[in-house]
């Protein structure tokens, strides 16, 4: 089978004083081998939440309230701290956002890999091994072996970043999680950190799920798309599906949302805000902003997850 | 005595910032000899585009008189704002606005978002009574989509980021400027939203003849919302024209490199070739060679970029370049 | 001068809807009311010549005639009490009210404008506030020949002002660069209103809270002159009385209700400006 990762029916809340925020509630997907599944969806739609729960990095008040996923036939959640820490990173890494803050500032960039390889490596491991293999890490990002000797405050923005892929593909994993990994980033750098992502997968063969709020930039490289709205899934499709028939009418007004350069496409923003996740709207949780609700069914049923085929779910009554 | 047919008039601006300890003191240089006008007789969108450390953000900071120049001259209607003191000032706010990139930064939290709209009314007097105040404000929240009732009163931390965004431009309708300066103010929004505010300065405008200067390092918005554009890179500008014809035709190797690589919403158009970023990063603004800034990642760098400062030469009426390839 | 009236009306709003449901505030503002009425109105009932060296018998135990019977040197101790502190709170005040507008002035001003300016002010602030000031006051105090409580109270003061200026220029420089500052210079606010309606409301309960703080510190150091010697010696506070108790010896000689009241009444004092105290940052910390 081509599957690698398969999230089902996982729910993942965050307890707070003032109630409970469903920020995961109720997703199902599927990442094949060596694809790049791309999940978009606007600010507090839960797709952060998503990647932490996939890698169980959910800290109080945050937790999995039920769920399965699947990774080479084990279940994650099911997983104890031991057995983790052989998966994270050395089969699935992480590139979190504003990674570019998580890099140590009093320490010079080999002893951040350093510390990184030897966590996550079993038996000991020696610097003068290392220092080849980060030589050639810094390599495959473009950058120059003298950056291993320099501090995160010496280096720009890009930079950083490329550090951080750098580490994350230290262990070849099977599967890298990217959380926004481009926002604050100038507009050629992205492009050579998107690309250098790319890149990784042709070589490596391993697969990408590339979290960004950036509809432009989930065209370029990912193959297949999941968009979320309100903790939900509400589609997902092949990359040319979803930009060329959407089906879900947020999708839709998504796709009208983003300027396209060279046309003249007049866009059109969304009316209405993103609903509470502690108090989400009863029924489909975008049927307030919807143009295309029905009325007496979306405002009070909850649209199931509908197969169109293999590669193609809509969460829409549209499509029953 | 010279008509002066330009709103404004930005001539040969430059700006040095001195960093450093007093012991090693070091000029950055964020803004280097920068030209362009806003013309009086029509409403124009003129965008500025740019990585960080291109200095747009600068050149907003010295047309609002946040900090003074090093060199150069910025003339409203003919006039050096650097002169302008108190009741002159005033008049110069009264026709020159701005609009912020953070919503939350740009209010006030111990303070209701009322006094944002209510204070230029009172300090422009742009009302005489309270009932002709009230009616301004409504028909201003009214321009971009806002109701009243659901704004007045409340502080900013009930609104969201983009109902703030949306009364910072309501204050904005309410002056009435000739020429409001909008330094990345969709930035820090969600695309759904920033759809309306893109809309919105589109209609300020059409309908109220107010220009803009639209500062953004995206350069889809920029290519959607301007008439015309100006590229800037470490501090120098680069090329200025109509925005259509330098997105479709950049001249400047630059230029060429950043319209290359906008991501397009579109899966049939991806980017083609890869690009090669810098081995190791240098601060460049500190100190350059009196030559060309980008000879370093240029791919068309000849022997001449490297010792002499490339001019502004006019290719047609609206397009200029600052590259030794046109000369 | 209509800028100094919105600034109190605002200071006032933002004020009133939080604190009266402090309850510390509530109890130590309460307490210190109470001391103020009792003093005031005392000091206007009382003839004046209850303070006139023996008036009354000397040392007598509290009785009818003398609630809290007399000093060493004839004086009615109750009285004497009410005076002083009347007296010591007048200290307190002058101490406060030009350490807080003083220093919240120089903060403002200098961290407003910032530059040089506000360099070699820094340097100032931090000079007079690294400078052990009861050394210094001693020795101010021992040098000049002070005749006036308030005189001593400005001296007091010179300390205080430090410790307000080094707050609010920090506030202030930090809050200057925020956009906010910059939407109301374009709104056509000037600078003075600009530090009166963003800048202060920051700072007003930082600032209650250092008033309040001042106000103690200034009874104390007066207290503390008063005890050895060098503080306005022709006229009653506390810690003039404290003074007059440790020279006539009144806790070796059994003189409870002189030392006793005294202690107590400045007890009072602190406790209750403690508490309000407590209350204001309890206030601050829920903003």
């Amino acid at each position: 089978m081509d599957e690698l990762l398969s999230v089902k029916s996982l729910f993942a809340y965050y307890e707070t004083p003032t109630g409970v925020v469903r920020a995961v509630d109720g997703v199902d997907l599927r990442v094949d081998k060596n694809e790049s599944f791309g999940i978009c969806g606007e600010s507090g739609c839960g797709k952060s939440t998503l990647a932490l729960a996939i890698l169980k990095l959910l800290k109080y008040p945050g937790y999995i309230k039920s769920g399965e996923i699947i990774f080479e036939n084990t279940d994650i959640i099911k997983l104890d701290e031991k057995s983790l820490r052989e998966i994270r990173w050395k089969k699935i890494s992480y590139i979190p956002q504003s990674s570019m803050n998580a890099l140590n500032p009093v320490k010079r960039i080999f002893d951040q890999f350093f510390d990184v390889i030897k966590d996550h490596t079993n038996g000991s491991v020696r610097k003068s091994e290392v220092k080849q293999q980060v030589k050639g890490l810094l390599e495959s990002v473009g950058l120059s072996p003298e950056v291993a000797n320099m501090y995160p405050c010496e280096l720009s923005g890009g930079m950083k970043q490329r550090v951080i892929v750098a580490m994350s593909i230290a262990l070849t994993p099977s599967l890298i999680i990217a959380d926004e990994p481009t926002t604050a980033l100038d507009v050629i750098v992205q492009r050579g950190i998107i690309q250098l992502l790319q890149d990784i997968k042709n070589k490596l063969k391993n697969s990408l799920i590339l979290i960004s709020h950036d509809m432009a930039v989930q065209a370029q490289i990912s193959d297949k798309i999941a968009v979320m709205y309100a903790g939900k899934i509400a589609e997902i499709g092949k990359l040319n599906e979803i930009f060329h028939r959407p089906l879900h009418p947020y999708t839709r007004a998504l796709i009208s949302a983003v300027p396209l350069i060279k046309s003249d496409k007049i866009i059109r923003g969304i009316p209405g805000k993103p609903p509470s996740l502690k108090n989400p709207p009863s029924g489909c949780r975008f049927n307030p902003r919807c143009p295309e609700s029905l009325q007496g069914k979306c405002d009070v049923e909850d649209p199931p997850l509908i197969e169109i085929n293999d590669d193609r779910v809509v969460a829409c009554h549209l499509y029953v | 005595m010279e008509i002066n047919s330009n709103l404004l008039e930005v001539k040969n601006l430059t700006k040095i910032f001195y960093v450093g300890s007093i012991f090693r003191r070091q000029e950055l240089i964020a803004v280097d000899n920068v030209s362009f006008h806003i013309p009086l007789e029509r409403p124009l969108i003129f965008g500025i585009i740019g990585e960080s450390g291109s200095g747009k953000t600068t050149v907003a900071r010295l047309i609002l008189g946040f900090i003074k120049k090093t060199s150069g001259e910025i003339l409203f209607k003919g006039k050096n704002i650097e002169k302008f003191k108190g009741k002159e000032l005033k008049n110069y706010y009264r026709e020159v606005q701005a609009i912020f990139q953070d919503p939350f930064g740009a209010f006030n939290m111990l303070h209701s978002v009322d006094r944002v709209l209510k204070t230029p009314i009172k300090k422009f007097n742009l009302a005489h009574s309270n009932n002709e105040a009230m009616e301004l404000i409504s028909k201003s929240l009214e321009a971009v989509g806002l109701n009243a009732e659901n704004v007045l009163g409340k502080y900013p931390d009930q609104l969201s980021g983009g109902e703030r965004q949306r009364v910072m431009l309501a204050r904005t309708f309410l002056i009435r400027p000739k020429l409001i300066v909008a330094d990345e103010p969709t930035s820090m929004l969600d695309a759904s939203l920033k759809a309306d505010i893109l809309n919105i300065i589109k209609d300020f405008k059409e309908k109220s003849l107010i220009s803009f200067i639209y500062i953004s390092h995206n350069i889809s918005e920029v290519y959607y919302v301007s008439d015309m554009l100006m590229t800037m890179y470490l501090g120098s500008q680069v090329e200025i024209g109509i925005t259509k014809e330098v997105v479709k035709e950049p001249l400047h190797p630059y230029t060429r490199m950043l319209m290359d690589s906008v991501p397009v919403a579109n899966p049939e158009q991806k980017w083609r070739e890869k690009i090669m970023l810098p081995a190791i990063e240098v601060e460049q603004r500190i100190k350059l060679a009196r030559a060309c800034k980008f000879y370093d990642r240029c791919p068309k760098r000849m022997n001449i970029c490297h010792t002499k400062i490339p001019p502004l030469i006019d290719i047609s009426k609206d397009h200029k370049v600052a590259c030794f390839l046109y000369s | 001068m209509s800028v100094l009236r919105k600034l109190s009306f605002n200071a006032i709003n933002i004020k009133a809807g939080r604190f009266l449901s402090n309850k510390w505030l509530c109890t130590g503002l309460t307490f210190f009311v109470v001391i103020i009425m009792i003093s005031v109105i005392g000091v206007i009932l009382f003839p004046s010549d209850y303070m006139r060296i023996g008036r009354f018998p000397l040392e007598r135990p509290p009785s009818k005639e003398n609630i809290l019977g007399t000093d060493s040197m004839g004086r009615d101790v109750f009285f004497s009490l009410l005076m002083a502190t009347e007296k010591s709170l007048l200290v307190g005040l002058i101490v406060a009210a030009v350490g807080t507008f003083l220093g919240a002035i120089i903060g403002f001003t200098s961290g407003y404008i910032g530059g040089i300016f506000d360099s070699i002010t820094g340097v100032i602030i931090d000079f007079f506030i690294s400078v052990p000031s009861l050394l210094f006051l001693i020795l101010i105090s021992a040098l000049i020949k002070v005749m006036d409580i308030r005189q001593v109270a400005l001296i007091i003061a010179i300390f205080s002002w430090a410790g307000a200026a080094r707050g609010v220029r920090a506030q202030t420089l930090s809050l200057k660069e925020r956009d906010f500052i910059n939407v109301s210079k374009i709104s056509g606010m000037n600078s003075m209103e600009i530090i009166a309606f963003d800048i202060m409301p920051y700072m007003a309960q930082w600032l209650s809270a250092h008033f309040i703080n001042s106000f103690l510190g200034g009874i104390l150091a007066e207290s503390g002159l008063a005890i050895l010697g060098l503080s306005a010696m022709n006229e009653m506070t506390l810690g003039m009385m404290l003074y007059w108790s440790i020279t006539y010896n009144a806790l070796m000689r059994g003189l409870w209700w002189w030392w006793g009241s005294i202690i107590a009444m400045l007890t009072l004092v602190f406790t209750s400006l403690y508490m309000m105290h407590i209350g204001l940052d309890k206030a601050i910390r829920k903003m």
